[in-house]
């Protein structure tokens, strides 16, 4: 099944082809709301008989229209009955059911729709968890409520019809007649509640009562859309994804508890909650294109920054957190992540975003501001971090929600591993993170001397990054191999597999400018290279496996920083490559990429295969194409200046870039497809 | 009799002194129930740190809740925001300002849970609806 969706925020609707919910414990198919399931049944009949699919049009991220009919495949064309339901999400889920009689014989109809909530939790299907909870069914004013409580803690899912209906435990019933070629509808609205206490809720729950509109949802991503840069280009997989990528960002927000800003969320199905590192690496991807979303971020971030120390939930004083989700097992402390801080790279990426955030906007203001939490955030990197003592930020194992225990961005259970398949230890220091934590430093010398000014902090700062720097070279270097190792051990083994990582350290700037080209062959090579990007583990790695989640697959956030940090260390032509494969891989996925690619060599499959269980859309897949185009025009701001350095391969013709907000006000930007790219 | 949460209240603008961003301004009174009667402290954070004094004047977030919870959470055997979702803790107004309140616990808690649940001793709702 190819299950459809839609989905404004955090509420989502999955369902089958038809646009109906069978109870599934397996599949996240139902309505969600704060990761839980409020829907778990949803299903349409006509005179008893299923419905069979027509055509859907899948109009919009948050509506969608399925076309029906009654009966068996076989017969429909036979049928006088056309169904249609058209469905959207906003502040609630709503769908209009309609029927049609194309006879000239007036008809008697029973539609019934089932209804039920198991109020299960996202993680819980995700891990084929299966819980039973009680729930109660009333109905008042013939609002269909199903109640789930647990001790003071209360889900609520309250269905209406705006048409009457004999109302039950299971569903709605009605009874009509339609006339000959006429049309019944029912408005129906499901409302997730959190806090159902308030007397307005149920107001809130009939059709009468107006929520926002599709138009006015429209309208919202229509102006966050329209203010980004307008890109002209003859190279049609980079102007497909260009949109694409900019319309999915900006839905992929939602408002928290606090209803007030937009908070990003990471992907769907499985990751629509606020993801520390997604959120930092995708609003960093989509800084020179839509810059205020940067903000409500390092604000929630900070907000949520660790005070306590607590290890059930991995808080220190200082850190980022990894993820924030809203169920049953989070709110009893079950689970971890009401908060949950098992991610030792958001720290030091939270700096990173705060710093790249000002040189692009010159928002001194918010750098002041959250002064406090990126000091913080760097104490937390010097005093909490080093469990060895030996000048790295080491994380142990954590058990995080998903059964994963690492605390890197490759964090599931086989993502860090020896050559020879070994899987590494804890204590462990993935090499990324110390390029993460040596930018950081230096991005923090900087705004303590330009902004905060305090240049004896600024002094400090760039002297432990030196000395890290220096540090790092001569222990992660894997003098016969010619490039770093994956992460150190705690009695200073190198963690030998030659991995995508080492890309991450030329965005960072660590990696020694003599050492570069290695690294940079390595990452063009074979064995990381499959033609559609650069894999996460080399085939030549004994847990290479090119469908395994951090273990062989493609990522195409992975790509985008190390096209980045290619074109850092004057690699243009190789970042160009590396840009180019993955926007090519999405010119198969309408240019929506997905969380991450097989890693199957390109000669293989002549389309990119997709990783078994990759959600789209996907924060930082849907930040890639921007970065990858910030790369190819080699946008970078020194100063109040934008300066443009484009390295376009020929093939893809002309680039031309308008509008691109910053510091300078706005500028355009324009690249010209060369034969032959040349290093700088 | 001077308890943890009088202690607490009591010593804030010492134990608080830095803990907080300088940036935060605002105000969060507490309305504890307790053994039948309810306490008001109001919170006011300025300059890094935080005072408190028992006062029901209207605050940026007014949090309603049992004392036996604010114990827990001061104990570090609970957490703000799981607190929020299931309604232990129950927040009107700006809840930023109670995410802020976060910074002056004590230092070391662990809140793998579950408790215990005694639904008799949590706090009304404020506005009705139990």
């Amino acid at each position: 099944m190819n299950p459809v969706s839609i989905y404004y925020g955090n509420l989502f609707m999955t369902c089958d082809r038809k646009g109906d919910v069978e109870p599934s414990r397996q599949m996240p198919l139902g309505l969600f709301f704060f990761d839980t399931r409020f829907l778990s049944t949803w299903r349409l009949t006509v005179n008893g008989e299923r419905l069979q699919t027509l055509s859907i049009d899948d109009l919009q991220y948050f509506e969608s229209r399925f076309f029906l009919t009654p009966g068996q495949p076989t017969h429909y064309v036979d049928t006088d009955i056309s169904v249609f339901r058209h469905r959207w999400a906003g502040d609630a889920f709503e769908e209009r059911v309609s029927v049609q009689n194309h006879s000239k014989e007036p008809m008697d109809l029973t539609i019934r729709l089932d209804i039920g909530a198991d109020f299960a939790e996202l993680l819980d299907i995700k891990h084929g968890i299966q819980r039973h909870r009680e729930t109660t069914t009333t109905i008042r004013d013939g609002v269909l409520t199903v109640r789930y409580e647990r001790g003071v803690f209360v889900r609520e899912t309250l269905v209406a019809s705006s048409q009457p209906c004999a109302t039950d435990d299971d569903g709605m019933t009605f009874t009509t007649r339609v006339e000959p070629h006429g049309i019944w509808h029912t408005d129906l609205r499901v409302t997730a509640l959190l806090r159902p206490a308030k007397p307005a809720d149920l107001r809130e729950a009939l059709p009468g009562h107006r929520l926002r509109s599709t138009e006015q949802i429209r309208q919202e991503l229509d102006d966050w859309v329209s203010g980004a840069p307008r890109l002209r280009t003859d190279y049609e997989p980079l102007q497909q994804t260009y949109q694409r990528s900019l319309s999915d960002l900006v839905a992929l927000r939602y408002k928290g508890l606090n209803y007030r800003e937009y908070q990003p969320l990471a992907g769907m199905p499985w990751f629509m909650n606020l993801f520390g590192r997604d959120a930092i690496f995708s609003r960093m991807q989509a800084l020179p294109f839509l810059p205020q979303t940067c903000v409500p971020a390092l604000r929630i971030l900070s907000l949520a920054q660790g005070a306590r120390i607590d290890p059930f939930r991995g808080e220190e004083p200082g850190k980022i957190l990894q993820e924030l989700r809203y169920d049953e097992s989070a709110a009893f402390n079950e689970r971890p992540h009401a908060i949950l801080y098992a991610a030792a790279d958001t720290t030091p990426l939270f700096v990173i975003l705060l710093d790249e955030y000002e040189r692009w906007t010159g928002d001194t203001e918010l750098v002041n501001e959250l002064r406090f939490e990126a000091t913080q955030a760097l104490d937390w990197i010097d005093r909490y971090a080093d469990l060895v003592g030996n000048g790295y930020l080491w994380y142990g194992p954590h058990g995080s929600t998903d059964g994963t225990v690492g605390q890197s961005w490759k964090c599931s259970n086989e993502g860090v591993s020896f050559r020879d398949g070994r899987l590494a230890g804890y204590p462990q220091a993935a090499c990324e993170i110390q390029g993460y934590v040596y930018d950081a430093k230096c991005r923090a010398a900087r705004l303590a001397r330009r902004v905060w000014g305090d240049p004896e902090y600024a002094d400090r700062l760039e002297r432990e990054a030196a000395a890290l720097r220096e540090r790092f070279n001569r222990d992660f270097w894997i003098e016969d191999r010619g490039y770093y190792a994956a992460a150190l051990q705690a009695d200073g083994q190198q963690v030998d597999s030659l991995t995508s990582n080492i890309g991450h350290l030329l965005w960072s700037g660590i990696v020694e400018p003599d050492r570069a080209e290695a690294v940079v062959s390595h990452l063009l090579g074979p064995t990381l290279f499959s033609g559609w990007g650069i894999r996460t583990l080399a085939t030549t790695e004994q847990r290479y496996n090119p469908i395994g989640y951090h273990t062989g697959t493609v990522w195409p956030f992975d790509n985008s920083i190390i096209a980045w940090g290619l074109r850092r260390y004057g690699f243009r032509p190789e970042a160009a490559r590396v840009a180019a494969a993955i926007l090519g891989a999405g010119r198969y996925f309408g240019g929506r990429l997905p969380e991450a690619l097989a890693g199957y060599d390109s000669t293989l499959t002549k389309y990119p295969v997709l990783y078994a269980s990759a959600g789209a859309p996907h924060a930082t897949s849907a930040g890639a194409p921007l970065l990858f185009l910030r790369t190819l025009l080699g946008l970078e701001p020194y100063d109040d200046h934008l300066v443009v350095d484009p390295a376009v391969p020929e093939e893809m013709g002309q680039i031309e870039l308008h509008d691109i907000p910053g510091r300078w006000g706005r500028l355009d930007a324009l690249g010209r497809g060369q034969p032959g790219i040349a290093r700088r | 009799m001077v308890d943890d949460i009088d202690r607490f209240f009591a010593t804030l603008g010492e134990t608080s002194e830095g803990r907080l961003p300088p940036s935060r301004h605002g105000t969060i009174r507490f309305v504890l129930h307790r053994n039948g009667a309810v306490d008001n402290w109001l919170v006011t954070f300025a300059g890094g740190g935080a005072t408190a004094v028992p006062d029901d004047r209207p605050a940026g977030c007014v949090v309603n809740m049992s004392g036996e919870w604010f114990e827990n959470l001061l104990a570090g055997r609970d957490h703000t925001v799981s607190m929020t979702l299931r309604d232990r803790a129950a927040v009107e107004g700006d809840l930023t300002l109670f995410l802020t309140f976060r910074r002056l616990l004590p230092p070391l808690a662990d809140t793998r849970g579950p408790l215990p649940e005694a639904v008799a001793a949590h706090a009304p709702r404020p506005g009705g609806g139990e």
